[in-house]
């Protein structure tokens, strides 16, 4: 029945799904047992995905378009040059700077003092910053230190930004059972489109209650503050869980690494790289989509604000549905068939969904945003599932959150900078398709290379001495 | 009306996956409707279309498949814990120990240390019966046979500064004496046995 390694996840995970005990000889659960691993499983699964919703609620508030509008005022001096909008933009991208920062600082961290502890660090900083962006004094107040403290929470939240995905996506690929690892996962991300929606939908609710100047005077700042108490509840969960039993078990064996930076560098950078790969095309879909696509529906396409909004909103409420029955479903075919089918669909898709949206008929440009939106939740229901699992427990966090927070940096935080400036350039609206294919050509290379990690034990994913998948589940070869 | 048995396989596989075609076909029948938009719209919608119904039905089949290979080993594992179930119940039941099993599956090994006798009056196998032992002698079984004190004088000089543990000598016919007590001894015992 078993190929390759010799642990039998079968005879390993109890019948009902709990945490993966992982490994030969493991000894069968009570019933009681089972219900508090499945607890301590979905507490894991809370703790880890209100922090992405946490870092997406701030980026979902940020890059809105009357905030962007707003803070690029409030902050600066009138005469300062560029649109406020770019001065925004000029902003969010400081944060994508200081991540790989964050992710070399907190990854190998994490490898060696634990998730737990590293993880209440980051939504500590993350929330804390973000609160802080509520209570600053404009321009008017206090000068030339708006715009410069500004800056400096700015770095502060992407820093703390660069080791809270790592860890987040790490802790539940660790917690979760090996069958239902996609599952879990998938709550990772939904808790991302869920902190973007919220802080989207809530700028776009203020924008419509409140008048354009008490908008302009106070309300922009009600967002920023809602996120200390998202914050709290979430650092909260956090210190009420136990670091993952595989985490334990590795430091129990006495298998930590020495110097997990060094050793991840050293043996795993081409595994890093084609993190980097894959992670390149998510990043440049999720933030095209999520950053771009509204001043892009509005600026080029003449689209009411409003409007362009709410079919923002509402594709990205309909990839919260779908997301986490993908997750499951990655857990009977694999996640690499959808991963497969997702960078081959840019390839294919990207051209005739920007075309549709060329129509200006709202329907057309919801069909083409949904192509879009369509093809990137593929990715994103099997990513937290997926990257965690490139690498073994050891160097896990680190590697992980450097590779990530790299591409992310260097893809995701120019992604709109990027494709703004080359249709001026250019003058072809179809600039974001084209650069949607090239990600997805990128992309599927890695993505064939990568072995299919479904139904293998975290504790021997990223092996290299493990890469066939075992037992009966996706992963196991005919 | 018979079925020829080729187009009965046919008819079966696609009973079995009947389901995951009719998806295929629904596919297909959205991709024609694709084709109905633009070309620069419609083709590449189609044909993305009908690249993912080709291969979702090629992981389908691939999943039957080891599902079914998996359900065989489950099957195969249940005949054999069946089996291994009945033994242990039939062996705690003490019907029959373990050893005497064991002991039964042995081959029987003939006793070639003493020439086959008959069967004796009950009719029993020759090869079955136990070797008979030698009737144990009178007095302690531990104590040797005792030399006749007259040959032991002879040997024994306490006069001899030598003497250590100087052996009497045997005389020539101490064996055929020995002999010959035996030999009475037995036939006595035969005689009282028979009596």
């Amino acid at each position: 029945m078993n190929a390759g390694s010799g642990s039998d996840p079968e005879r390993d995970v109890p019948a009902d799904g709990g945490p993966d005990r992982g490994g030969p000889g493991a000894v069968e659960l009570s019933k009681d047992e089972n219900e508090r691993d499945l607890t301590a499983v979905h507490k894991a699964v809370v703790a880890s995905a209100i922090g992405n919703c946490v870092e997406w609620f701030d980026f979902g508030v940020f890059s809105a378009g009357v905030m962007t509008a707003i803070i690029g005022t409030v902050f600066f001096p009138e005469d300062a040059g560029g649109s406020a909008s770019l001065r925004s933009f000029a902003l969010i991208a400081a944060a994508f700077l200081a991540r790989p920062f964050g992710g070399m600082f907190f990854g190998p961290m994490g490898d060696k003092l634990g998730r737990k502890r590293v993880l209440a660090t980051t939504i500590m900083l993350m929330s804390g910053s973000t609160f802080v962006i509520g209570i600053l004094p404009g321009y008017g107040t206090i000068g030339i230190a708006a715009p410069l403290l500004l800056l400096l929470v700015r770095l502060i939240q992407g820093f703390s930004t660069g080791g809270e995905y790592g860890g987040a996506a790490t802790m539940i690929a660790e917690y979760a059972p090996t069958r239902r690892r996609g599952f879990f996962g998938s709550f990772l991300e939904m808790g991302t489109l869920t902190g973007y929606i919220l802080g989207a939908g809530l700028v776009l609710l203020m924008d419509l209650a409140l008048t354009t100047e008490a908008m302009h005077n106070w309300g922009w700042r009600i967002p920023f503050l809602l996120s200390l108490p998202l914050g709290l509840v979430g650092l909260y969960v956090r210190t009420r869980i136990e670091d993952t039993p595989t985490f334990q078990r590795m430091e129990e064996a006495g298998k930590k690494a020495q110097s997990p930076l060094k050793e991840t560098l050293e043996h795993y950078w081409r595994v890093i790289l084609m993190l980097i790969g894959i992670v390149f095309l998510l990043n440049v879909a999720d933030y095209t989509l999520l950053t771009f696509m509204p001043s892009y529906l509005v600026d080029f396409l003449e689209m009411n604000d409003t409007t362009a909004q709410l079919i923002t909103i509402g594709v990205e409420a309909v990839m919260i549905m779908v997301i986490v029955p993908l997750g499951a479903l990655s857990d009977r075919i694999g996640r690499k068939p959808l991963l497969i089918t997702a960078a081959v669909g840019y390839i294919v898709l990207a051209w005739p969904a920007f075309a549709l949206m060329q129509t200006g008929n709202p329907v057309g440009v919801a069909l083409g945003y949904a192509m879009v939106g369509g093809l990137l939740v593929l990715i994103l229901a099997v990513i937290a599932a997926t990257f965690p699992a490139m690498f073994p427990t050891k160097v896990r966090y680190g590697a992980f959150a450097i590779g990530y927070n790299l591409s992310t940096s260097l893809f995701g935080g120019t992604a709109a900078v990027l494709v703004g400036s080359l249709i001026d350039v250019t003058g072809s609206n179809y600039v974001p398709a084209y650069y949607l294919m090239l990600a997805g050509l990128v992309a599927l290379v890695p993505i064939i290379k990568i072995p299919e990690t479904a139904g293998v034990p975290i504790e021997e994913a990223g092996e290299r001495k493990a890469l066939e998948p075992v037992g009966s589940g996706a992963g196991a070869r005919s | 009306m018979r079925i020829p048995k080729r187009v009965n396989t046919v008819l079966d596989w696609i009973e079995e996956h009947y389901l995951a075609l009719g998806v295929v076909v629904a596919l297909i029948a959205v991709a024609l409707v694709a084709t109905l938009a633009p070309r620069s719209v419609g083709i590449p919608v189609a044909a993305f279309i009908l690249g993912l119904a080709a291969g979702g039905f090629t992981v389908h089949v691939r999943s039957s498949r080891r599902v079914a290979r998996v359900r065989a080993d489950v099957d195969n594992l249940l005949r054999e814990n069946g089996a291994l179930r009945h033994r242990n119940t039939v062996l705690a039941s003490g019907v029959i120990t373990r050893e005497a099993q064991e002991t039964q599956a042995l081959m029987s090994i003939p006793e070639d240390d003493l020439p086959l006798a008959e069967g004796d009056a009950h009719g029993s196998d020759v090869t079955q019966a136990t070797v008979t032992l030698d009737e144990l002698m009178e007095g302690d079984p531990q104590s040797t046979d005792e030399l006749p004190e007259e040959e032991v004088e002879e040997v024994i000089r306490e006069d001899d500064p030598q003497r250590t543990t100087v052996l009497p000598t045997i005389p020539d016919d101490f064996a055929d004496q020995k002999a010959d007590r035996k030999a009475g001894q037995r036939n006595a015992a035969n005689d009282s046995r028979r009596s």
